[in-house]
């Protein structure tokens, strides 16, 4: 059947209601309230799917072949993505019943959608009491009628910005919408489609907030070329926003397909015709290059500005020296891990590098709540970062690197220390190949359990940066490493994964950090809690040494041996290549926290097998950090 | 690119990673899934192992062999691993042409068959059938084996741009 152009577009309507177009526009339609279309789109088109006032579902039907025969299968979609929902990204497509991807997601600034269940249908209303309610599924019933489409009773759709989830004992759950007013789907045919799309038309439930509006869709061409990104919304008044490339993600794409989104930011997960061991044992044994553009960087400036972090930081700002740095977390009044992260001290002004865009909101609160004069100032955009980690990163930056005055040399910056000045070199075969001199923070820190450092530089250089260390590297059999072969890094070396070893309701001493609050300080945010909290925590941190081969998930339960009581939980766990032994990081009650103690993990469904392991230090690859301090 | 017969065995379960540490040496550690190595067993068989993930493995040996490398599996038999052949797995053995072979081929993201390195692996599908790449060298020959359904086997060959050699 030949593609036609809509006969229903809409173009001299005068949208003020919505957010600006993201490329040419092809076609549009206006989905009034609790009512549907049917339209058009080409192989290639881009399909957008606005939530015009917030809180409306909007489900969504596509029909390809001659016969519309292929049409949406959301059983197959879940099975080859392995997701409840696809998501932008790798696992993006959605299927037919023989398996064709139909359209794939593009961009989508909501991040909560239903894959599950039908549009809704008049049974559903009868049984509620609305006998005759109009239904998603009656209105696609009409609209595809046109086109020769049997009628159902109820249709299987993605039902987009539709807030449902299967709880642990498998009820899906729902509830309002998550989308808020101009927030998107953006899809990419991947054939000719025929495709429906309703504004929902329930008005009994929270599901449209009680009050179904409408929904615009937009056509956009195929000669568009839109990012892939998910939308992300970090505090409840932050625009939403869309993950991004660091500085050197076009020079890392050219070496893998296998991209995730990470805090905001697209990060590999490892490199073609490598893979996270060699990656792995390229950090162990020579020196691996990473991209980590997506911690957050925070200048504080002022008078107040070390008072501020004395505050708000857990160690004691005032003691470090200028050019050197320290870990810790920023905490709540209970004690709790806002964040982690290292302070930079320049002498009068500081850098927090930490995860959470939000620091910024926070720290500026406590500056008010205490009257502190400081400026801070958000500084992701202008600092991306690479870590050089590995024995032989110190033999591969050496003569890449000069230090401004007073800083001395590479060999001579210890750990903990850091010193801007320029990375220098030639890169052959580039236009800035002629001694390009690279400006640069080097901070001798890491995250990996081996010695390296991190260097952070401007983006308009990063690419420069990459390619000069990745040459300088090649003599040493330097890799690019991904983030799976870094969390098997990381868990080795005890080193704490937000959300995984803690959250806003974990105290530094249930997530084995407890070294890194200084108690002795006169006055900081959770100091009353955790001098109650450090005697005697909940929990403990501590590592676990696996019988066996299998390998622990983050939730597993752990137990004394032999007892159906639970004392603890796996936050992460891996297979270490080095010890030739599946390890883990728990939090367990502390009377069964210490080392030697012999404990059960629950596999399976926590009863048909146990695995005994030992607890040992939370650092079960060189716990002393001699290689680290080397 | 003919020689003596080969054979396909597969090894896995939870001890896999273990006991194809004692058979092929210490070098399995460091090889992703879909990455390969050439190792011997006993100093004396030659084979050739992939990695399909944490603890599956797949072998091209020598048919001769096979006994032998059996023998020395079932060391292993207290372990929770099998060994098998599979009557349904089939394998075609191309030159390392593999600028012929990958515009044929769709790999499944996020694996790339072009710039596919020797002992490495990709999925894929040539004309909708499924295909293993594997390019790796085979009695010391750079070669590229593709294992797919046995039953896909005559049509995969008839849709190659190469000879196929003589492998089963």
């Amino acid at each position: 059947m030949p593609m036609k152009t809509p006969a229903v577009a809409e173009f001299d309507a005068d949208y003020s209601d919505l957010p600006a177009p993201l490329g040419r526009v092809v076609a549009e339609y206006r989905v009034e309230a609790a009512t549907a279309l049917a339209y058009r789109v080409q192989a290639g088109q881009y399909i957008q799917i606005i939530d015009v006032e917030g809180s409306q579902c909007s489900d969504f039907l596509a029909f390809a072949g001659e016969q519309f025969e292929q049409e949406l299968d959301a059983t197959v979609t879940r099975t080859l993505n392995g997701l409840a929902i696809p998501r932008a990204g790798l696992h993006g497509k959605y299927f037919s019943q023989t398996m064709q991807p139909l359209f794939e997601v593009i961009q989508d600034t909501c991040g909560r959608h239903d894959n599950f269940l039908l549009a809704c249908t008049a049974r559903y209303y009868e049984d509620v009491g609305y006998p005759g309610h109009p239904s998603c599924s009656e209105n696609f019933n009409q609209v595809l009628q046109p086109y020769g489409i049997q009628p159902r009773p109820g249709w299987s759709a993605v039902n987009f910005f539709y807030n449902t989830a299967v709880d642990c004992e498998g009820a899906i759950v729902g509830g309002e919408s998550w989308s808020r007013p101009g927030d998107y789907v953006l899809l990419r045919a991947g054939c000719d489609l025929l495709c429906a799309s309703s504004s929902c038309a329930d008005d009994v439930d929270p599901t449209n907030a009680w009050n179904p509006t409408a929904i615009h869709v937009r056509i956009y061409a195929a000669s568009e070329d839109f990012p892939q990104a998910i939308g992300r919304r970090v505090s409840p008044t932050a625009p939403v926003r869309l993950s991004r490339d660091s500085a050197f993600t076009p020079r890392i794409r050219e070496l893998t397909n296998h991209l995730v989104e990470y805090n905001g930011f697209w990060v590999p997960n490892s490199f073609a015709n490598y893979g996270p061991q060699a990656e792995y044992w390229a950090l162990r044994e020579r020196a691996v290059l990473l991209d980590l553009s997506a911690l957050r960087k925070f200048e504080i400036h002022g008078p107040d500005a070390c008072a501020l972090l004395q505050i708000a930081f857990s160690r004691n700002v005032a003691k470090l020296a200028t050019g050197q740095s320290a870990y810790g977390c920023l905490l709540n009044p209970h004690g709790g891990i806002i964040d982690d992260g290292i302070v930079f001290c320049f002498g009068d002004a500081y850098r927090y590098v930490g995860n959470c865009d939000t620091d910024a909101d926070w720290l500026q609160r406590v500056a008010d709540q205490y009257g502190f004069t400081v400026s801070i100032e958000r500084m992701s955009d202008q600092l991306h970062n690479l870590a050089l980690q590995g024995p032989l990163s110190r033999d591969i930056l050496r003569p890449l690197v000069k230090f401004d005055e007073p800083f001395t040399t590479l060999d001579q910056l210890g750990y903990f220390r850091f010193a801007t000045g320029t990375v220098s070199g030639t890169v052959s075969g580039t236009v800035s190949g002629n001694g390009t001199m690279i400006p640069v923070l080097i901070s001798r820190t890491g995250y990996t359990g081996e010695l390296g450092y991190e260097l952070f530089v401007h983006p308009d250089r990063g690419a420069e940066l990459w390619d000069l260390l990745m040459q300088a590297g090649q003599p040493y059999n330097l890799l690019p490493m991904g983030m799976l072969a870094l969390d098997c890094a990381r868990i080795e070396a005890g080193l704490l994964a937000a959300g995984r070893e803690f959250d806003d309701l974990t105290s530094p001493y249930q997530a084995g950090i407890g070294w890194a609050v200084a108690l002795k300080q006169p006055d900081f945010i959770g100091k009353a809690a955790l001098e109650q909290i450090k005697p005697h925590p909940p929990k403990v941190a501590v590592g676990l040494v696996l019988a066996g081969n299998e390998v622990a998930a983050h939730g597993q339960s752990v137990y004394p041996v032999g007892e159906r009581w639970r004392v603890g939980m796996i936050t992460s766990a891996t297979f270490s290549p080095i010890l030739h032994q599946s390890i883990a990081l728990a939090q367990v009650a502390p009377e069964y926290g210490a080392i030697g103690t012999e404990l059960e993990v629950g596999f399976v469904d926590g009863m048909k097998r146990r695995v005994r392991a030992i607890v040992g230090p939370l650092a079960a690859y060189d716990p002393s950090k001699s290689r680290v301090k080397a | 690119m003919s020689g003596p017969p080969t054979v396909l065995v597969d090894l896995a379960g939870f001890d896999g990673l273990p006991v194809a540490r004692a058979l092929f040496g210490s070098a399995i550690d460091r090889i992703a899934p879909f990455q390969s190595l050439e190792s011997l067993i006993g100093e004396t068989i030659p084979v050739s192992v992939l990695r399909l993930c944490e603890n599956n493995f797949r072998v091209r040996l020598a048919e001769s062999d096979l006994a032998a490398f059996t023998a020395a599996f079932q060391l292993h038999q207290q372990q929770q691993v099998w060994l098998k052949q599979f009557d349904w797995l089939g394998s075609l053995l191309l030159p390392d042409q593999m600028h012929l072979l990958a515009p044929l081929i769709t790999p499944k993201p996020p694996h790339r068959i072009a710039g596919l390195q020797p002992n490495c692996a990709a999925p894929g599908r040539i004309n909708n059938i499924s295909v293993l790449v594997w390019r790796h060298a085979i009695q010391a020959k750079p070669a590229v084996e593709l294992h797919l359904a046995s039953e896909d086997r005559s049509t995969v060959e008839s849709l190659l741009p190469l000879a196929v050699g003589d492998l089963p």
